[in-house]
């Protein structure tokens, strides 16, 4: 077996893998060494990036070629700095005030034409395709569609939580709000279940990986 | 140097002043200063002024007469106001009999109403103050009994003080007390007639027209002056809230030194962030976790927000909410801990075991999701000259998922010769991308990495970093990770807007970045295709996007990709680890079924344990 780098890093991930596993055990020096080489790895690497990728690609270099128009994010950033001092920290307050509104008005404005609408026209485009059919498919595709829109109606009513004040008696909703909402209440139940089982698989899909990274090792140094 | 008086506010100020430091207005000269030049600029009514203040000596009246024909408008208006508020002072410094009687409005305004107020209602008060047995005059009785109430604020006191008969405001008067009282009825009658009913002689016609509002208004305000309870004047009646903001109070109400509780900066011993200083540790804040002193029967609690709450208790203190004794709960909490390991050693056995047992074979689906049939199909229509934009954000924890859900996509486009564009939304994700590229290249001997791949790097900003690439991807990603004009380089030469690029395949873990994207990229003037790898959490929220058509298609996760590996016919990872992946799967799925039957019968056991014993 000649040397070489990536036995090295194959030598290296095995053994972090191990300590990383060693967790099940109950908490013990070396998954806490792993830790804080991730925490300490992760924080040298992000200052790299962000020195490279950010201050001397975006800021740097077009300063050097004379570019003015990277003085106002300068002085923006510069301004925002001062909110590492409590005396100075208003002086932050207006590029911050910038993030934020600019944030919010860019969230919104994509929430609403990208999401709201491209939903609203998806909904209807299943009773469009189901015109377009013909015979039995086209009888599936309008189940689907009104299977499609009762739950879209039923998830928003289960958040309608407005109720009629009666004298004596606790607020209750209306009676056919809540007929909806309990139907949407089993949507929403369906939903959640889905993305459980999907965060379920996907850490299951990362231990299958390390397993089979250890398995391909071990293997490879057994031959 | 002598300090010069201003003439306007009789204040002291500096000797070389001009104008005085309170009010503004010109200072005369001082005697240092020049004569001659000073009494150029100083007007001649200041100077007289000046002279007079200088010697001491009053001018002539004539002159004064002269000068006050000489002074301007304002300063003679405010020497008259000056003037008037000395006398008034001086006339009560030395006010003599004549000075206590009560001035013309107070008699007017009683008039003509004496007839309709019930006296017995003043002189009831009076007289049962008297039996009180209190030392007080009668004027104080009234002010107490009546006054107050009368006006709600107190002020008639002081008006009893101001404008009132000396003899009755003033106890030690050498008057006889018959006549005290006989003073203080009087009174009594002056100052609640003013008040309440309103002078009927000083109403406005429209109101004086209508006698029944009148008589009513009187009437009401004689019920409140009577029966008004005689109260502190600091003492106001408590405000009557709901139970949900009596809850709500700040806990330095509750608990005076919890706001001064400081966290300690120490070192955690245990757990994922041991060996860091300055972390907000679990254990500070359940010591800071302190019960306010509430009534429980203000708060309506129903039975399900009492189990959240039983929940949330148990959450924080795992111990101490059991009634359990200690070797109990020493027990129990070995069969916690046993379990946890059982259930990983199980987990991690079945992801094992197909690799070391080749007998285990995975059912593998026959019928592939149209998400990833409509990316396949997308893919194999892309032009081979035209870029595509790899846009990445995910968790170095989750690489693994997504490394192997991205393979078939990206060696189908290594196959096809297709160039690439890599951008990172995150800082690690290009670099756990580059790494990936690059293995795919040395399996492909066709194309050459260098050749094929240009990397743009991290951009920043989120969204709006987002939307720059969107609207101008050149200046938005100058550079790549080299430093060097990424917009020069062979794959992107042709590429002027994001329209340019064949397709933006996204990966990542997390819908709400693909959603940003879908919502950014909608703002194009030609929005480009969007095709997406996600982790297999992300799939359920991303699919109705896949349904509405804002993204052409997606592959989900390890079942994702062996999907898009059967369509290729390329065997992957994702193939080859699918028995273990099944297995690992079904093992958790009964494993959760099985916790759901025992809780079940633990539940149903302690119902009829209860029943039983009640």
């Amino acid at each position: 077996m000649t040397f070489n780098t990536e036995i090295v890093w194959l030598v290296i991930s095995f053994i972090l893998t191990l300590a990383v596993f060693s967790f099940l055990l109950g908490d013990n020096p070396f998954f806490r060494f792993v830790s804080a080489l991730l925490i300490g790895i992760t924080a040298g690497y992000f200052t790299v990036v962000i020195i490279y990728q950010v201050l001397l690609a975006r800021l740097a270099v077009p300063l050097l070629q004379g570019s003015r128009g990277t003085l106002l994010p300068l002085l923006l950033s510069g301004l925002l700095l001062m909110k590492l001092s409590p005396r100075l920290s208003r002086w932050g307050n207006p590029p911050m005030a910038l993030l934020i509104g600019v944030g919010a008005a860019v969230a919104i404005g994509g929430a609403v034409l990208g999401t709201l609408f491209g939903q609203v026209k998806g909904a209807l485009a299943f009773f469009d395709v189901a015109f377009s059919q013909s015979g039995s498919s086209r009888a599936l595709i309008m189940v689907e569609a009104v299977f499609f829109l009762l739950g879209t109606f039923t998830t928003l009513f289960y958040f309608h939580f407005s109720a009629r004040k009666v004298k004596g008696k606790e607020p209750r909703r209306h009676w056919s709000i809540g007929a909806l909402s309990s139907i949407g209440k089993v949507f929403i139940s369906v939903t959640l279940g889905a993305v459980f089982a999907g965060v379920l698989t996907a850490t299951i899909t990362a231990l299958v990986e390390r397993a089979d990274f250890l398995v391909t090792t071990i293997t490879a140094w057994v031959r | 140097m002598a300090d010069l008086r201003c003439l306007i506010c009789n204040r002291v100020n500096d000797a070389s002043a001009e104008r005085c430091w309170y009010c503004r207005s010109p200072l005369p000269v001082s005697s240092d200063t020049p004569a001659s030049d000073a009494q150029e600029k100083i007007p001649p009514s200041f100077s007289d002024a000046n002279e007079e203040l200088r010697t001491g000596e009053k001018p002539p009246d004539d002159a004064i007469e002269q000068s006050e024909e000489e002074v301007p408008e304002w300063l003679a208006r405010i020497r008259e106001l000056k003037a008037q508020e000395e006398q008034v002072s001086r006339q009560g410094s030395d006010r003599g009999p004549g000075a206590d009687q009560p001035p013309e409005w107070l008699p007017n305004l009683s008039r003509g109403e004496l007839d309709s107020i019930e006296k017995d209602q003043v002189q009831k008060a009076l007289i049962e103050d008297q039996e009180s047995g209190e030392n007080a005059s009668a004027e104080t009785s009234f002010r107490d009994s009546v006054a107050r109430p009368v006006t709600g604020e107190g002020v008639a006191a002081k008006d009893i003080e101001a404008f009132g008969d000396p003899g009755a405001a003033d106890t030690t008067h050498p008057k006889s007390a018959a006549q005290g009282e006989q003073a203080a009825e009087d009174e009594a009658k002056k100052i609640v007639e003013p008040v309440f009913p309103i002078p009927v002689d000083d109403l406005p016609d429209w109101l004086s027209e209508e006698p029944d509002l009148i008589e009513k208004i009187t009437s009401k305000a004689q019920k409140l002056a009577t029966t008004a309870p005689p109260h502190d004047e600091d003492e106001l009646e408590k405000g009557a809230l709901p139970a949900w903001l009596k809850t709500l109070r700040p806990l330095e109400a509750v608990v005076p030194a919890a706001s001064e509780q400081e966290i300690p900066s120490s070192t955690d011993q245990e757990g994922v962030l041991a060996g860091i200083s300055g972390t907000l540790r679990s254990i500070d804040l359940e010591g800071r976790q302190i019960n306010p002193a509430l009534n429980p029967h203000d708060l309506v609690v129903t039975p399900a927000q009492q189990a959240n709450v039983d929940l949330l208790n148990d959450l924080i203190h795992p111990a101490s909410s059991t009634s359990l004794t200690q070797p109990v709960l020493n027990k129990k909490m070995g069969g916690k801990k046993f379990l946890k390991a059982f259930i990983a050693i199980v987990m991690l056995l079945s992801a094992l075991l197909p690799f070391l047992n080749q007998s285990f074979q995975a059912v593998i689906p026959e019928l592939f999701p149209k998400e990833v049939v409509d990316a396949y199909g997308f893919i194999q229509e892309i032009p081979a000259g035209k870029p595509v934009l790899i846009a990445v954000q995910y968790e170095a924890g989750l690489a693994g998922e997504l490394a192997w859900a991205s393979e078939p996509v990206i060696e189908n486009l290594v196959s096809r010769g297709i160039p690439m564009a890599v951008v990172s939304t995150n800082v690690s994700g290009y670099a756990i991308l580059e790494e990936q590229l690059r293995r795919a290249f040395t399996n492909d001997s066709n194309n050459q990495f260098e050749e094929k791949v240009i990397n743009l790097g991290y951009l920043p900003g989120g969204t709006i970093g987002l939307i720059s690439l969107v609207r101008d991807p050149r200046e938005a990603v100058p550079f790549s990770t080299a430093l060097e004009p990424a917009w020069e380089s062979a794959p992107l030469e042709n590429v002027a807007e994001i329209s340019d690029f064949a397709a933006v395949l996204l990966l990542t873990d997390n819908p709400e970045i693909l959603r940003a994207w879908v919502e950014q990229s909608g703002r194009a003037e030609i929005p480009p295709p969007l095709l997406a790898v996600v982790s297999a959490q992300a799939a359920p929220l991303v699919q109705p996007y896949h349904d509405s058509g804002q993204i052409r298609g997606f592959i989900a996760g390890s079942s994702g990709a062996l999907s898009y590996q059967m369509i290729r016919q390329v065997p992957g990872k994702a193939s080859s680890t699918f028995t273990s992946y099944q297995l690992a799967v079904l093992t958790a799925a009964l494993l959760i079924f099985l916790g759901g039957v025992v809780t079940l019968i633990n539940t149903a056991g302690t119902g009829i344990k209860q029943k039983g014993g009640g």
